[in-house]
Protein backbone atom coordinates (compact mmCIF):
# COMPACT_ATOMS: atom_id res chain seq x y z
CA UNK A 1 0.00 0.00 0.00
CA UNK A 2 1.44 3.46 -0.93
CA UNK A 3 1.89 5.78 1.58
CA UNK A 4 0.65 8.92 2.09
CA UNK A 5 3.04 11.43 0.86
CA UNK A 6 2.11 14.32 3.31
CA UNK A 7 3.96 18.29 2.84
CA UNK A 8 6.68 19.21 5.03
CA UNK A 9 6.84 22.07 7.44
CA UNK A 10 9.16 24.05 5.14
CA UNK A 11 8.93 25.24 2.19
CA UNK A 12 11.16 23.06 -0.95
CA UNK A 13 14.10 24.93 -3.25
CA UNK A 14 13.30 24.69 -6.27
CA UNK A 15 16.29 26.78 -7.72
CA UNK A 16 18.74 28.81 -7.02
CA UNK A 17 19.73 32.44 -8.23
CA UNK A 18 23.35 32.64 -6.90
CA UNK A 19 22.80 31.79 -3.42
CA UNK A 20 19.47 33.12 -2.71
CA UNK A 21 17.14 30.20 -2.47
CA UNK A 22 14.04 29.54 -4.63
CA UNK A 23 11.29 28.04 -2.99
CA UNK A 24 8.29 26.78 -4.44
CA UNK A 25 5.91 29.02 -1.97
CA UNK A 26 8.27 32.32 -3.15
CA UNK A 27 6.97 31.04 -6.75
CA UNK A 28 3.54 30.85 -5.43
CA UNK A 29 3.91 34.22 -4.10
CA UNK A 30 5.51 35.69 -7.42
CA UNK A 31 2.25 34.25 -9.47
CA UNK A 32 -0.08 35.39 -7.07
CA UNK A 33 1.66 39.22 -7.27
CA UNK A 34 1.64 38.96 -10.80
CA UNK A 35 -2.28 38.36 -10.86
CA UNK A 36 -2.64 41.07 -8.64
CA UNK A 37 -0.90 43.15 -10.98
CA UNK A 38 -2.64 42.20 -13.92
CA UNK A 39 -6.09 43.10 -12.21
CA UNK A 40 -3.92 46.60 -11.08
CA UNK A 41 -3.15 47.13 -14.80
CA UNK A 42 -6.63 46.44 -16.16
CA UNK A 43 -7.97 49.15 -13.15
CA UNK A 44 -5.40 51.31 -14.42
CA UNK A 45 -6.49 50.96 -18.05
CA UNK A 46 -10.07 52.11 -17.54
CA UNK A 47 -8.57 55.37 -16.66
CA UNK A 48 -10.75 56.01 -13.47
CA UNK A 49 -13.59 57.90 -15.65
CA UNK A 50 -16.46 59.52 -14.15
CA UNK A 51 -18.93 57.70 -15.50
CA UNK A 52 -17.91 54.25 -14.71
CA UNK A 53 -17.54 51.56 -17.03
CA UNK A 54 -18.69 47.70 -15.26
CA UNK A 55 -15.05 46.43 -14.71
CA UNK A 56 -14.39 49.65 -12.79
CA UNK A 57 -17.63 49.65 -11.41
CA UNK A 58 -16.80 45.94 -10.03
CA UNK A 59 -13.38 47.60 -8.52
CA UNK A 60 -15.19 50.70 -7.05
CA UNK A 61 -17.06 48.33 -5.06
CA UNK A 62 -14.66 46.30 -3.49
CA UNK A 63 -11.95 49.48 -3.07
CA UNK A 64 -14.99 51.33 -1.18
CA UNK A 65 -16.28 48.39 0.30
CA UNK A 66 -13.01 47.85 2.41
CA UNK A 67 -12.59 51.35 2.73
CA UNK A 68 -15.80 51.48 5.01
CA UNK A 69 -14.95 48.39 6.69
CA UNK A 70 -11.81 49.66 8.00
CA UNK A 71 -13.39 52.68 9.07
CA UNK A 72 -16.23 51.18 10.93
CA UNK A 73 -13.20 49.54 13.18
CA UNK A 74 -10.80 52.37 13.33
CA UNK A 75 -13.99 55.05 13.65
CA UNK A 76 -11.67 57.88 11.85
CA UNK A 77 -11.85 58.68 8.27
CA UNK A 78 -8.43 59.70 8.34
CA UNK A 79 -6.93 57.32 10.43
CA UNK A 80 -8.53 54.72 8.10
CA UNK A 81 -7.06 56.75 5.11
CA UNK A 82 -3.76 56.01 6.05
CA UNK A 83 -3.67 52.58 6.86
CA UNK A 84 -6.23 51.54 4.05
CA UNK A 85 -3.70 50.24 2.02
CA UNK A 86 -1.69 48.27 4.58
CA UNK A 87 -4.37 46.28 5.84
CA UNK A 88 -6.00 46.26 2.26
CA UNK A 89 -3.03 44.67 0.68
CA UNK A 90 -2.71 42.19 3.57
CA UNK A 91 -6.36 41.27 3.40
CA UNK A 92 -6.15 41.00 -0.89
CA UNK A 93 -2.31 39.95 -0.61
CA UNK A 94 -3.14 36.75 1.66
CA UNK A 95 -6.61 35.77 0.02
CA UNK A 96 -5.28 35.44 -3.65
CA UNK A 97 -2.51 33.39 -2.50
CA UNK A 98 -4.85 31.21 -0.12
CA UNK A 99 -7.35 30.53 -3.06
CA UNK A 100 -4.57 30.33 -5.66
CA UNK A 101 -3.46 26.92 -3.25
CA UNK A 102 -6.21 25.69 -4.03
CA UNK A 103 -6.02 25.27 -7.82
CA UNK A 104 -5.16 22.40 -9.46
CA UNK A 105 -1.65 21.98 -10.34
CA UNK A 106 -0.93 23.55 -6.86
CA UNK A 107 0.64 20.29 -4.79
CA UNK A 108 0.50 18.01 -7.79
CA UNK A 109 2.91 19.41 -10.77
CA UNK A 110 6.38 17.61 -9.65
CA UNK A 111 9.98 18.83 -10.17
CA UNK A 112 12.99 16.66 -9.81
CA UNK A 113 15.54 18.19 -8.00
CA UNK A 114 19.33 17.32 -6.90
CA UNK A 115 20.13 17.89 -3.35
CA UNK A 116 23.33 16.52 -1.55
CA UNK A 117 23.92 13.99 -4.09
CA UNK A 118 20.05 12.11 -4.64
CA UNK A 119 17.71 12.77 -6.62
CA UNK A 120 13.86 14.39 -5.15
CA UNK A 121 10.20 14.98 -6.53
CA UNK A 122 8.93 17.90 -5.15
CA UNK A 123 6.13 20.05 -6.23
CA UNK A 124 6.51 23.28 -8.28
CA UNK A 125 3.84 25.19 -6.91
CA UNK A 126 2.92 25.28 -3.15
CA UNK A 127 0.57 27.59 -1.01
CA UNK A 128 1.69 30.32 0.00
CA UNK A 129 0.84 30.55 3.57
CA UNK A 130 1.91 26.97 4.13
CA UNK A 131 5.28 28.62 4.79
CA UNK A 132 6.51 30.11 8.24
CA UNK A 133 8.99 32.54 5.99
CA UNK A 134 5.93 34.09 4.05
CA UNK A 135 3.35 34.41 7.20
CA UNK A 136 6.05 35.45 9.72
CA UNK A 137 6.98 38.43 6.72
CA UNK A 138 3.53 39.20 7.13
CA UNK A 139 3.20 39.07 11.08
CA UNK A 140 6.67 41.05 11.08
CA UNK A 141 5.17 44.15 8.89
CA UNK A 142 1.79 44.37 10.45
CA UNK A 143 3.53 44.37 13.96
CA UNK A 144 6.30 47.29 12.90
CA UNK A 145 3.25 48.91 11.33
CA UNK A 146 1.03 48.86 14.46
CA UNK A 147 3.97 50.71 16.17
CA UNK A 148 4.80 53.25 13.36
CA UNK A 149 1.10 54.41 13.33
CA UNK A 150 0.89 54.58 17.10
CA UNK A 151 4.29 56.72 17.27
CA UNK A 152 2.76 58.40 14.62
CA UNK A 153 -0.34 59.37 16.24
CA UNK A 154 0.87 59.97 19.50
CA UNK A 155 4.18 60.62 19.78
CA UNK A 156 6.99 58.44 21.05
CA UNK A 157 7.51 59.57 24.64
CA UNK A 158 3.52 58.62 24.87
CA UNK A 159 3.83 55.36 23.03
CA UNK A 160 6.90 54.05 24.99
CA UNK A 161 5.18 55.07 28.07
CA UNK A 162 2.51 52.05 27.55
CA UNK A 163 5.69 49.55 27.87
CA UNK A 164 7.94 51.27 30.03
CA UNK A 165 6.76 52.61 33.50
CA UNK A 166 9.43 53.36 35.90
CA UNK A 167 8.94 50.86 39.01
CA UNK A 168 8.97 53.26 41.94
CA UNK A 169 6.05 54.98 40.45
CA UNK A 170 3.66 52.34 39.60
CA UNK A 171 5.18 48.92 40.22
CA UNK A 172 2.12 47.63 39.00
CA UNK A 173 2.17 49.38 35.68
CA UNK A 174 5.77 48.82 35.23
CA UNK A 175 4.66 45.14 35.19
CA UNK A 176 1.77 45.60 32.91
CA UNK A 177 4.28 47.28 30.70
CA UNK A 178 6.61 44.35 30.55
CA UNK A 179 3.48 42.61 29.51
CA UNK A 180 2.80 44.89 26.50
CA UNK A 181 6.27 44.04 25.69
CA UNK A 182 5.83 40.32 25.50
CA UNK A 183 1.99 40.63 23.92
CA UNK A 184 4.03 42.67 21.34
CA UNK A 185 6.21 39.45 20.64
CA UNK A 186 3.10 37.23 21.27
CA UNK A 187 0.97 38.65 18.89
CA UNK A 188 3.98 37.74 16.20
CA UNK A 189 3.54 34.28 17.13
CA UNK A 190 0.43 34.19 17.09
CA UNK A 191 -0.12 36.07 13.36
CA UNK A 192 2.37 33.84 12.04
CA UNK A 193 0.82 30.20 13.62
CA UNK A 194 -3.15 30.80 13.06
CA UNK A 195 -2.02 31.75 9.59
CA UNK A 196 0.47 28.91 8.59
CA UNK A 197 -1.20 26.52 11.12
CA UNK A 198 -4.55 27.04 9.06
CA UNK A 199 -3.24 26.80 5.42
CA UNK A 200 -0.88 24.01 6.26
CA UNK A 201 -3.43 22.45 8.34
CA UNK A 202 -5.75 22.16 4.90
CA UNK A 203 -3.17 21.38 2.51
CA UNK A 204 -2.76 18.54 4.70
CA UNK A 205 -6.27 17.38 5.24
CA UNK A 206 -6.92 17.79 1.22
CA UNK A 207 -3.65 15.62 0.75
CA UNK A 208 -5.33 12.57 2.94
CA UNK A 209 -8.15 13.11 1.93
CA UNK A 210 -7.42 12.61 -1.78
CA UNK A 211 -5.48 9.73 -0.69
CA UNK A 212 -8.37 8.31 0.90
CA UNK A 213 -10.98 9.45 -1.27
CA UNK A 214 -9.67 10.45 -4.46
CA UNK A 215 -12.64 11.41 -6.71
CA UNK A 216 -15.72 13.41 -5.08
CA UNK A 217 -15.09 13.54 -1.38
CA UNK A 218 -12.46 16.07 -1.35
CA UNK A 219 -14.56 18.36 -3.05
CA UNK A 220 -16.29 19.90 0.18
CA UNK A 221 -12.68 19.93 1.66
CA UNK A 222 -11.72 22.16 -1.04
CA UNK A 223 -14.58 24.13 -0.91
CA UNK A 224 -14.10 24.93 3.21
CA UNK A 225 -9.94 25.93 2.29
CA UNK A 226 -11.91 28.47 0.21
CA UNK A 227 -13.43 29.46 3.53
CA UNK A 228 -10.49 28.77 5.73
CA UNK A 229 -8.89 31.21 3.34
CA UNK A 230 -11.28 33.64 3.10
CA UNK A 231 -11.60 33.95 7.10
CA UNK A 232 -7.75 33.25 7.92
CA UNK A 233 -7.10 36.74 5.31
CA UNK A 234 -9.77 38.63 6.97
CA UNK A 235 -8.90 37.80 10.74
CA UNK A 236 -5.28 38.69 9.95
CA UNK A 237 -5.80 42.02 8.54
CA UNK A 238 -8.96 42.70 10.60
CA UNK A 239 -6.46 42.18 13.55
CA UNK A 240 -3.96 44.21 12.02
CA UNK A 241 -6.72 47.32 11.73
CA UNK A 242 -7.65 46.34 15.29
CA UNK A 243 -4.04 46.40 16.70
CA UNK A 244 -3.88 50.36 15.20
CA UNK A 245 -6.83 51.44 16.45
CA UNK A 246 -5.80 50.40 19.76
CA UNK A 247 -1.87 51.47 19.13
CA UNK A 248 -3.31 55.17 17.87
CA UNK A 249 -5.56 55.26 21.21
CA UNK A 250 -4.31 56.58 24.47
CA UNK A 251 -3.50 54.27 27.25
CA UNK A 252 -7.12 54.72 29.12
CA UNK A 253 -8.94 53.37 25.85
CA UNK A 254 -6.59 50.09 25.04
CA UNK A 255 -8.11 47.52 26.99
CA UNK A 256 -11.61 47.59 24.67
CA UNK A 257 -9.22 47.20 22.15
CA UNK A 258 -7.66 43.62 23.91
CA UNK A 259 -11.32 42.46 24.59
CA UNK A 260 -11.87 42.84 20.84
CA UNK A 261 -8.46 40.71 19.89
CA UNK A 262 -8.88 37.93 21.70
CA UNK A 263 -12.38 37.54 21.12
CA UNK B 1 17.32 26.65 16.56
CA UNK B 2 16.43 23.87 15.56
CA UNK B 3 12.80 24.53 15.21
CA UNK B 4 13.46 27.25 12.84
CA UNK B 5 15.33 24.78 10.83
CA UNK B 6 12.56 22.24 10.79
CA UNK B 7 9.97 24.67 10.15
CA UNK B 8 12.48 26.11 7.51
CA UNK B 9 13.04 29.76 9.03
CA UNK B 10 15.20 31.36 6.09
CA UNK B 11 15.90 35.44 6.71
CA UNK B 12 16.28 35.63 3.01
CA UNK B 13 13.01 34.13 2.14
CA UNK B 14 11.77 36.03 5.16
CA UNK B 15 13.15 39.74 3.24
CA UNK B 16 12.04 38.43 -0.33
CA UNK B 17 8.56 37.84 1.26
CA UNK B 18 8.79 41.77 3.02
CA UNK B 19 9.89 43.27 -0.07
CA UNK B 20 7.13 41.00 -2.54
CA UNK B 21 4.68 42.75 -0.24
CA UNK B 22 6.29 46.18 -0.20
CA UNK B 23 5.70 46.08 -4.17
CA UNK B 24 1.97 44.82 -3.87
CA UNK B 25 1.39 47.93 -1.43
CA UNK B 26 2.96 50.23 -3.65
CA UNK B 27 1.39 49.00 -6.89
CA UNK B 28 -2.02 48.74 -5.57
CA UNK B 29 -1.47 51.93 -3.52
CA UNK B 30 -0.53 53.72 -7.03
CA UNK B 31 -2.77 52.03 -9.68
CA UNK B 32 -5.81 51.00 -7.39
CA UNK B 33 -6.14 52.63 -4.15
CA UNK B 34 -5.67 56.01 -4.56
CA UNK B 35 -7.25 56.79 -8.15
CA UNK B 36 -9.99 55.29 -7.44
CA UNK B 37 -10.66 56.83 -4.17
CA UNK B 38 -10.00 59.97 -5.24
CA UNK B 39 -12.74 59.20 -8.20
CA UNK B 40 -15.15 57.90 -5.44
CA UNK B 41 -14.33 61.13 -3.19
CA UNK B 42 -14.57 63.19 -6.21
CA UNK B 43 -17.68 61.78 -7.14
CA UNK B 44 -18.93 62.21 -3.67
CA UNK B 45 -18.00 65.47 -3.59
CA UNK B 46 -20.07 66.53 -6.92
CA UNK B 47 -23.24 64.41 -5.66
CA UNK B 48 -22.83 66.58 -2.28
CA UNK B 49 -22.74 69.45 -4.38
CA UNK B 50 -25.27 68.57 -6.69
CA UNK B 51 -27.66 67.48 -3.86
CA UNK B 52 -26.67 71.32 -2.21
CA UNK B 53 -27.29 73.16 -5.59
CA UNK B 54 -30.75 71.12 -5.95
CA UNK B 55 -32.02 71.93 -2.52
CA UNK B 56 -30.67 75.52 -3.47
CA UNK B 57 -32.38 75.58 -7.11
CA UNK B 58 -35.55 74.09 -4.66
CA UNK B 59 -35.63 76.51 -2.49
CA UNK B 60 -35.11 79.59 -5.18
CA UNK B 61 -37.56 78.03 -6.76
CA UNK B 62 -40.43 77.77 -4.06
CA UNK B 63 -38.91 81.85 -3.13
CA UNK B 64 -39.95 82.43 -7.01
CA UNK B 65 -43.19 80.93 -6.91
CA UNK B 66 -44.06 82.97 -3.45
CA UNK B 67 -42.61 86.54 -5.65
CA UNK B 68 -44.74 85.22 -8.37
CA UNK B 69 -47.64 85.18 -6.78
CA UNK B 70 -47.26 88.25 -4.99
CA UNK B 71 -46.62 89.25 -7.80
CA UNK B 72 -49.19 88.71 -9.74
CA UNK B 73 -51.58 89.47 -6.64
CA UNK B 74 -50.11 92.86 -6.97
CA UNK B 75 -50.34 93.03 -10.69
CA UNK B 76 -54.26 91.86 -9.99
CA UNK B 77 -54.66 94.77 -8.27
CA UNK B 78 -52.84 97.27 -9.95
CA UNK B 79 -54.75 96.15 -13.11
CA UNK B 80 -58.13 96.52 -11.33
CA UNK B 81 -56.93 99.70 -10.15
CA UNK B 82 -56.03 100.78 -13.81
CA UNK B 83 -59.16 99.53 -15.07
CA UNK B 84 -61.76 101.14 -12.62
CA UNK B 85 -59.38 104.69 -13.73
CA UNK B 86 -59.63 103.59 -16.96
CA UNK B 87 -63.36 103.26 -16.61
CA UNK B 88 -64.04 106.20 -15.08
CA UNK B 89 -61.74 107.99 -17.23
CA UNK B 90 -64.08 106.73 -20.27
CA UNK B 91 -66.84 107.70 -18.70
CA UNK B 92 -66.01 110.70 -18.12
CA UNK B 93 -64.53 111.46 -21.45
CA UNK B 94 -68.06 110.39 -22.51
CA UNK B 95 -69.71 112.68 -21.05
CA UNK B 96 -67.71 115.30 -22.07
CA UNK B 97 -67.54 114.84 -25.67
CA UNK B 98 -71.55 113.89 -25.63
CA UNK B 99 -71.84 117.84 -23.86
CA UNK B 100 -69.47 119.00 -26.70
CA UNK B 101 -71.84 117.17 -28.94
CA UNK B 102 -74.90 118.31 -27.72
CA UNK B 103 -73.46 122.05 -27.59
CA UNK B 104 -72.51 121.70 -31.12
CA UNK B 105 -75.70 120.56 -32.49
CA UNK B 106 -77.47 122.98 -30.49
CA UNK B 107 -75.28 125.61 -31.96
CA UNK B 108 -76.12 124.27 -35.43
CA UNK B 109 -79.76 124.03 -34.99
CA UNK B 110 -79.22 127.39 -33.75
CA UNK B 111 -77.54 129.04 -36.22
CA UNK B 112 -79.85 126.66 -38.92
CA UNK B 113 -82.74 128.10 -37.65
CA UNK B 114 -81.55 131.55 -38.28
CA UNK B 115 -80.49 130.73 -41.68
CA UNK B 116 -83.84 129.15 -42.13
CA UNK B 117 -85.78 132.34 -40.46
CA UNK B 118 -83.61 134.92 -43.17
CA UNK B 119 -84.07 132.78 -46.04
CA UNK B 120 -88.08 132.90 -45.42
CA UNK B 121 -87.85 135.93 -44.66
CA UNK B 122 -85.52 136.96 -48.16
CA UNK B 123 -87.81 134.63 -50.26
CA UNK B 124 -90.95 135.95 -48.52
CA UNK B 125 -89.50 139.52 -49.62
CA UNK B 126 -88.78 138.17 -52.71
CA UNK B 127 -92.29 136.36 -53.62
CA UNK B 128 -94.19 139.75 -52.18
CA UNK B 129 -91.88 142.04 -54.88
CA UNK B 130 -92.03 139.12 -57.51
CA UNK B 131 -96.05 139.57 -57.07
CA UNK B 132 -96.56 142.77 -56.49
CA UNK B 133 -95.09 143.31 -60.35
CA UNK B 134 -97.30 140.13 -61.81
CA UNK B 135 -100.02 141.93 -60.28
CA UNK B 136 -99.18 145.30 -61.20
CA UNK B 137 -98.40 144.20 -65.24
CA UNK B 138 -101.78 142.08 -64.80
CA UNK B 139 -103.64 144.89 -63.94
CA UNK B 140 -101.95 146.85 -66.34
CA UNK B 141 -103.03 144.79 -69.08
CA UNK B 142 -106.33 144.20 -68.05
CA UNK B 143 -106.74 148.00 -67.50
CA UNK B 144 -105.46 149.19 -71.03
CA UNK B 145 -108.32 147.41 -72.67
CA UNK B 146 -111.27 149.17 -70.28
CA UNK B 147 -109.69 151.95 -68.64
CA UNK B 148 -108.42 155.60 -69.78
CA UNK B 149 -104.86 156.31 -69.39
CA UNK B 150 -105.46 158.46 -66.57
CA UNK B 151 -107.89 156.26 -64.38
CA UNK B 152 -105.30 153.51 -64.82
CA UNK B 153 -102.71 155.84 -63.08
CA UNK B 154 -105.02 156.43 -60.41
CA UNK B 155 -106.27 152.84 -60.13
CA UNK B 156 -102.70 151.33 -59.82
CA UNK B 157 -101.53 154.14 -57.67
CA UNK B 158 -104.08 153.12 -55.51
CA UNK B 159 -103.89 149.56 -55.64
CA UNK B 160 -99.84 149.92 -55.15
CA UNK B 161 -100.92 151.84 -51.73
CA UNK B 162 -103.03 149.33 -50.62
CA UNK B 163 -100.96 146.20 -51.93
CA UNK B 164 -98.64 145.48 -48.94
CA UNK B 165 -101.27 145.60 -46.23
CA UNK B 166 -103.30 143.25 -48.64
CA UNK B 167 -100.18 140.57 -48.79
CA UNK B 168 -99.43 140.61 -45.40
Amino acid sequence: MAAIEAPTLASEVIAHIGSFEVRNTLLMAWIAMAVLFVVSFLTWRTKYKEIPGRFQTFMEMIVEGFFDFWDSIIDDREQTRKIYPLVTSIFIFLVVANWMGILPGVGSILVRVHTDGHTSMIPLLRSMNADVNMTLAFALMSIIATQVFGIAALGVAPYMGKFLIAPWKDPIGCFVGLLEIVAEFAKIISFTFRLFGNIFAGEVLIVVISFLVPYIAPIPFLGLEIFVGFIQALVFSMLTAVFIKMATMMHGGHEEGHEMAHA
Amino acid sequence: MELLTQLGINWQLLIAQIVNFGIVVAVLTYLVYKPLLSTIDARRERTRKSVEDAKKIESQKRDMEVFRVEQMKKIDAECGAFLDQAKKDAEATKEQILTLAQKEADRLLTKGEERLAEERSRVFSEVQNDLSTIIVRLTEKILVKEFTPEDQKKWIGDIQKELPSLLR
